[in-house]
């Protein structure tokens, strides 16, 4: 792949501009550096959470609204999740819901309006919760929230020992052989959903000249490293340099889930069967190399016991890259796999090194003990891009 | 005599596990992992804390080194040989003759002050650099990062994440070189 020279225009549009950022997520950005000076935050009480939903049923016009059963959900990094049983006239038996909703700043700051438009167009064509309430702006519950239907499974087998956090180190052991087909089926059903077709009106295709799918994930992360970051470090200097020197074109424009890993899908352990494939809050239109590269990331997989590692803990590097080929009938290129390596290593440089630190900092979160945990390995994703770039690990 | 910073890392970490969060109740997942957690970080406290000002001294001056071989090759146009000039004034003005200040306070503001004349150079590189400074900038980043990232992954080996961190050597090695 050759690379383009900085500052010359495609199409009319400069692939060296900065700004250029998908509309909705440039709204997102100028929302994080608003809410950031309103801490610090503390996690929501039971009580809070119970009255916000109270106030939003109302509003629905329900009757008799009784929120039970409420239980806080632990193990992510992002947002402040809960499971509770809504009781209304109305309803015969109580429903079972699960609420995500916003801290005042995550690890990741997104759309809860995004993540609901995703979940809804490609329930269907993946297993995924059902959207039944969403409170965009958190005028019932304080903050942006979004409610679906409980789905029963699991993220990690229940006997699993690992103490990793976000689902990071999960081994399925015997479980591995039946989920491994499901897990690719649905990444490449995913990537063949016909998004052109479906009513997402919070994203926008980069459609607008060939490098835009690239230069749009490299100028939001970019910017949020340029907003968040305590200090420089000179690897992210020339990664930054380099992305915009190497942003490759796409002309097969996918829905991308973008957080497709380990930890973040659901499965029954009786029958194997993935029951729900989570964490839609980073979708957008672009390349399928980004999702294809996520898979492969080291963080996200394990070295199983004959000392080979494992994408997510279910397939070697190229087996499942050549199954993924094979089912999708799409050709992997190298160097734009190779790019978007980079990019997915350095969006996680950007999580744990300037989104976790600094949201720490500030006390903005639910979990800062977490996040200030979580940044210690910022290091092994920056070890992964001096090799990605061409430089010599030291070992 | 005072009570070490030792001796009371132990007695948090052993007041956590055996009394704070055997007493939170069961269902709450939230403060038991941020308990853990807890325990977690006071570990690796007792690993780092006596070996914490070694280790940014080691690392600023392989920073101090990084910026030296830049303003060394630089070439190219007005803006990078402005943004090389700037860099060597910061070197001059905070590490004369490549010293590591003694106080962690002080290397942590030459490290940040470092940093960002460093990214200065390299976006200035995007616009008029020599072709020789844009692959030698490259490569000098790169032979820094390398190493900055092993000696990195090994300070934070006992956290449990890094897939390959059997590989890797002590802290004490690491600091001493023998790694």
């Amino acid at each position: 792949m050759a690379a383009s020279p900085v500052g010359t225009a495609f199409d009319g549009a400069s692939v060296a501009d900065p700004d250029d950022i998908e509309p909705r997520v440039k709204e997102i950005l100028a929302r994080t550096l608003r809410r950031r000076a309103q801490g610090p935050y503390s996690a929501r009480t039971d009580r809070q959470v119970g009255e916000g939903l109270e106030r939003l049923f109302a509003a629905k016009g329900y009757r008799n609204v009784r929120i039970e059963q409420m239980k806080r959900l632990a193990g992510g990094a992002s947002k402040e999740m809960f499971c509770f049983s809504l009781h209304r006239d109305g309803l015969e038996t109580p429903e079972r819901l699960v609420l995500r909703m916003d801290p005042l700043e995550s690890i990741v700051e997104t759309s809860r309006q995004r993540e609901a438009e995703a979940i809804t167009a490609l329930r269907g064509t993946v297993p995924t919760p059902e959207v039944r309430y969403l409170d965009e702006e958190g005028e019932f519950l304080g903050q942006s929230g979004v409610i679906t239907s409980f789905v029963g499974g699991v993220t990690k087998p229940s006997d699993h020992s690992g103490k990793g956090v976000s689902g990071i180190g999960t081994n399925y052991g015997s479980a591995a052989t039946g989920i491994a087909p499901q897990f690719l089926n649905n990444l490449v059903a995913i990537h063949n959903f016909d998004w052109r077709s479906a009513h997402l009106p919070s994203f926008t295709a980069p459609s607008a000249y060939p490098k835009q799918a690239a230069l749009w994930q490299t100028n939001w992360y970019v910017r949020i490293w340029e907003q968040t970051a305590p200090e420089a470090i000179p690897l992210v200097s020339l990664i930054h340099r380099w992305l915009r020197e190497n942003a490759p074109e796409c002309h097969d424009l996918c829905f991308i889930h973008a957080d497709y890993r380990m930890g973040n899908f659901m499965f029954d352990e009786r029958s194997g069967e993935m029951t729900a494939v989570l964490d839609w809050e980073l979708a957008h239109v672009g390349d399928f190399h980004e999702d294809v590269a996520y898979v492969t990331q080291k963080l996200f997989g394990l070295v199983n016991e004959n000392g080979q590692f494992m994408c997510c803990g279910l397939f070697p590097r190229e087996e499942f890259l050549d199954r993924y080929q094979e089912l999708s009938g799409r050709t992997i290129d190298p160097e734009t796999l190779r790019y978007y390596e980079v990019v997915n290593a350095w969006k996680s440089v950007v999580h744990t090194f300037a989104s976790c630190l600094r949201v720490a900092k500030e006390g903005n979160n639910h979990q800062d003990i977490l996040l200030s945990w979580l940044a210690s390995v910022g290091h092994i994703f920056l070890n992964d891009i001096v090799g990605y770039l061409g430089g010599e690990k030291h070992a | 005599m005072t009570p070490s910073i030792e001796l009371r890392i132990q007695t948090m970490m052993k007041a956590m596990t055996e009394v704070i969060l055997p007493a939170i109740e069961s269902g709450n997942d939230l403060a038991r992992e941020q308990g853990q957690l807890m325990i977690a970080h006071l570990g690796l406290l007792a690993r780092h804390w006596d070996k914490a000002l070694a280790y940014d001294t080691l690392c600023l001056g392989e920073l101090i080194r990084l910026a030296k071989r830049l303003c060394d090759e630089a070439s190219g146009g007005p803006r990078t040989t402005a943004a090389a000039a700037a860099l060597r004034e910061l070197l001059h003005s905070h590490a004369p003759d490549g010293a590591v200040p003694a106080t962690q306070a002080r290397i942590n503001e030459v490290r940040v002050a470092l940093a960002a004349g460093i990214d200065h150079l390299v976006r200035a590189t995007e616009v008029d650099s020599s072709a020789a400074f844009h692959a030698g900038s490259a490569k000098a980043i790169l032979d820094h990062a390398a190493l900055q990232a092993w000696r990195d992954r090994v300070w934070f080996a006992d956290a449990g994440m890094d897939p390959e961190r059997a590989g890797l050597p002590s802290i004490e090695a690491m600091l001493t070189g023998a790694g």
